[in-house]
């Protein structure tokens, strides 16, 4: 299964900034909190969730669609929710959390199915439509990406001003209960683009070479 | 010689149907915002009221009882409690005071609490206003040291014994509950031992040195748990967080109780609704702009589903809190892509000559599947975060989430298309109406 390089550059990078977080998380001074009653927010709780996303997203893309899909879906969904706890937990030195920081790291979910689902989709598509004597898979998975990119553009759109709407509301102290939302816009953008169409390329590629 | 297709024409009577379909789905789309913004008094139907539940900025409109505001958006109320010891308390002690008053305050549904300690070793609690129902400083001052005592007062078995504890009605009156409590091992053994040699006899159960109950033995209970009435209902909820919270190093003298400003800010709650109707006035005016008719259409269904979103959040006492307003505009953002979705590929269907209707037809057959993928992974997994972690923030978020989700699927699925159809009867199916400067082949 080879996968496109600019995919894995992107993925290493997103692995340092988890492994950076992850650290901040457990070693370090943790994620900061605004006040002491909020370190009680339910960390285990939020790991257990992550994991019902990232199992969940994979059996849905296998049940609902194939093999490279349930793939493609369960990575966007582990890089998204990894990337927004990451990002969150170094930006929680500069912008304290609340008691919500666990669900909106859990909401990125929202992100990754609203961005992710309709690239898998219309990669699935194209690729039956095309010959693949002429194009690659990865060729299909650019096409389905540029195909979809004006609406998830409006999408991104909405949900920043969403964000926005949060972090102008109540000053500095908002800016910082609002950060994991825009984290998980801003993972599952990336994660849509960059990740997950490559990563149904490889798998799709390498199981219609079994066969 | 290939059949010229039948043109099928609307007759009079089908577009006075499909316009009294549409003023009647508008009567009810204004009423129903109307009374979520005013409330109705329902004395005559031998009702109290229906609140309103719509959050405006008005200062008299009620719809803070239904969605009542948490401690970071709306008012609060500041306990401040100080530890009832000689010495000043050591950092663990002080570590486990707050970690005690926490679990309480969460136990009793007040997540969005804050707890520190001030500079003088007193301790500040902030919580929602509502909290503020009588019987918080109960829950909060005492130490909560749970002891079982024979009746000739000797302790045999203490709190730490405690594994969980519940209350419930003892019969249908109403007025009798009971404490459930269940034991660790040690604690199983003990209170087995001891109620085996206690039989015809009582037990006492104390609180911080106070004899609470002292119910009969009637029979040994080996169980690892035991069921004991005579409580009212505010007693035993405080006394089963008390035992599930554990014990405080110290008893604590609430100083004082009064009323505080929002965490994040005066005025930020109504920013906040000024913010996010502000969003949904921006969206919908581009769908307006791109879509014309059909973004109009799309701008009302959005308009609806944030209507009974925030009515089914004031039903389930989701309180207006981030956590509600996030499951509420992120199941609205997931309604966007659809509608985007949906009008995307009408309008390139009609870019390639096919009609309106059949466009959306042919959209809702195929890539319209997409926002129903989108909105059913969404919906499995709000189920799944709700088995995960039925009780606490992530829950609460996913139950507001899964619901809003659930309304958007209906409206997007059934509503817009039955009025998408209906209005492409009334105005005709004029591709200008449905989309800005894209025209049919044929009309080109």
């Amino acid at each position: 299964m080879k996968i496109r390089s600019s995919a894995l550059i992107t993925l290493a990078l997103a692995a340092v900034v988890v492994a950076v977080g992850l650290v901040m998380t457990f070693v370090g001074g943790g994620i900061r909190f605004y006040s002491q009653s909020a370190q009680m927010t339910q960390l285990d709780q939020m790991f257990w969730c992550m994991l019902a996303v990232v199992v969940l997203m994979f059996i849905f893309g296998f049940v609902r669609y194939d093999l490279p899909s349930g793939l493609a879906l369960g990575t966007a969904a582990l890089h998204d929710q990894l990337v927004t706890l990451a990002v969150t937990a170094i930006a929680s030195r500069a912008f304290a959390q609340s008691y919500v920081m666990p669900a909106l790291v859990v909401a990125s979910a929202v992100f990754t199915c609203a961005f992710t689902i309709p690239v898998i989709r219309e990669a699935r598509l194209i690729g039956r439509g095309l010959s693949l004597r002429e194009h690659t898979r990865d060729e299909v998975a650019d096409m389905a990406v540029k195909k979809t990119r004006p609406v998830l553009l409006r999408v991104l759109v909405a949900a920043l001003l969403i964000f926005i709407a949060f972090a102008i509301s109540g000053g500095g102290l908002m800016f910082g209960f609002a950060l994991p939302l825009l984290a998980g816009i801003l993972a599952a953008g990336l994660s849509a683009w960059r990740v997950s169409p490559y990563v149904w390329a490889a798998a799709a590629s390498r199981s219609k070479t079994r066969r | 010689m290939a059949k010229p297709t039948p043109v099928k024409k609307t007759t009079a009577n089908r577009k006075a149907v499909s316009g009294v379909t549409l003023l009647i789905l508008i009567a009810l789309t204004v009423a129903f915002v109307w009374l979520g913004m005013t409330g109705m008094n329902m004395d005559g139907q031998g009702l109290y009221k229906l609140l309103p539940w719509l959050p405006t900025t008005g200062t008299e409109s009620l719809w803070r009882e239904a969605l009542v505001p948490g401690a970071q958006l709306g008012e609060t109320l500041v306990m401040d409690l100080a530890p009832e010891a000689e010495n000043p308390l050591s950092e663990e002690e002080q570590a486990l005071t707050i970690q005690v008053i926490t679990a309480r305050i969460k136990d009793m549904g007040w997540l969005d609490s804050r707890v520190e300690v001030l500079e003088d070793g007193t301790f500040r609690a902030t919580l929602p206003k509502a909290a503020d129902d009588g019987h918080i400083d109960h829950v909060l001052d005492a130490r909560g040291v749970f002891s079982f005592a024979d009746p000739e007062g000797n302790v045999f078995l203490t709190g730490e014994n405690i594994q969980t504890a519940g209350f419930g009605m003892t019969d249908i009156s109403g007025a009798d509950y009971s404490l459930s409590i269940a034991f660790d091992e040690e604690g199983s053994r003990i209170f087995g031992e001891k109620t085996t040699q206690l039989v015809g006899q009582s037990i006492s159960l104390m609180l911080d040195g106070n004899t609470l109950v002292s119910p009969g033995v009637n029979m040994p209970l080996t169980e690892g748990g035991v069921s004991i009435p005579g409580f009212a209902l505010e007693p035993a909820r405080e006394y089963a967080i008390m035992m599930r919270s554990g014990a405080m190093p110290y008893a604590l003298e609430v100083l004082s109780m009064a009323s505080g400003p929002p965490a994040l800010g005066e005025g930020a709650a109504e920013r906040l609704v000024i913010a996010l109707y502000i969003v949904f006035l921006l969206v919908a005016l581009f769908l307006i702009i791109r879509q014309r008719l059909g973004g109009l259409i799309a701008a009302w269904m959005l308009l609806v589903q944030l209507a009974l979103s925030y009515f089914f959040a004031a039903l389930m006492g989701a309180g207006f809190t981030l956590v509600t307003l996030a499951g509420i505009w992120l199941a609205f953002l997931v309604m966007v892509f659809g509608v985007a979705m949906l009008f995307d590929s009408v309008q390139e269907d009609v870019r390639r000559g096919r009609s309106v209707r059949q466009a959306v037809k042919e959209s809702y057959s195929g890539r319209s599947h997409g926002t129903i993928d989108v909105m059913a992974a969404l919906i499995a997994l709000s189920v799944l975060v709700i088995i995960v972690d039925a009780q606490g923030v992530i829950g609460g978020f996913a139950k507001v989430l899964g619901v809003s989700l659930l309304v958007g699927l209906a409206l997007s699925q059934v509503a817009l298309r039955l009025i998408l159809n209906e209005t492409l009867t009334l105005f005709g199916d004029r591709s200008g109406l449905y989309a800005s400067g894209v025209k049919k082949k044929e009309e080109a």
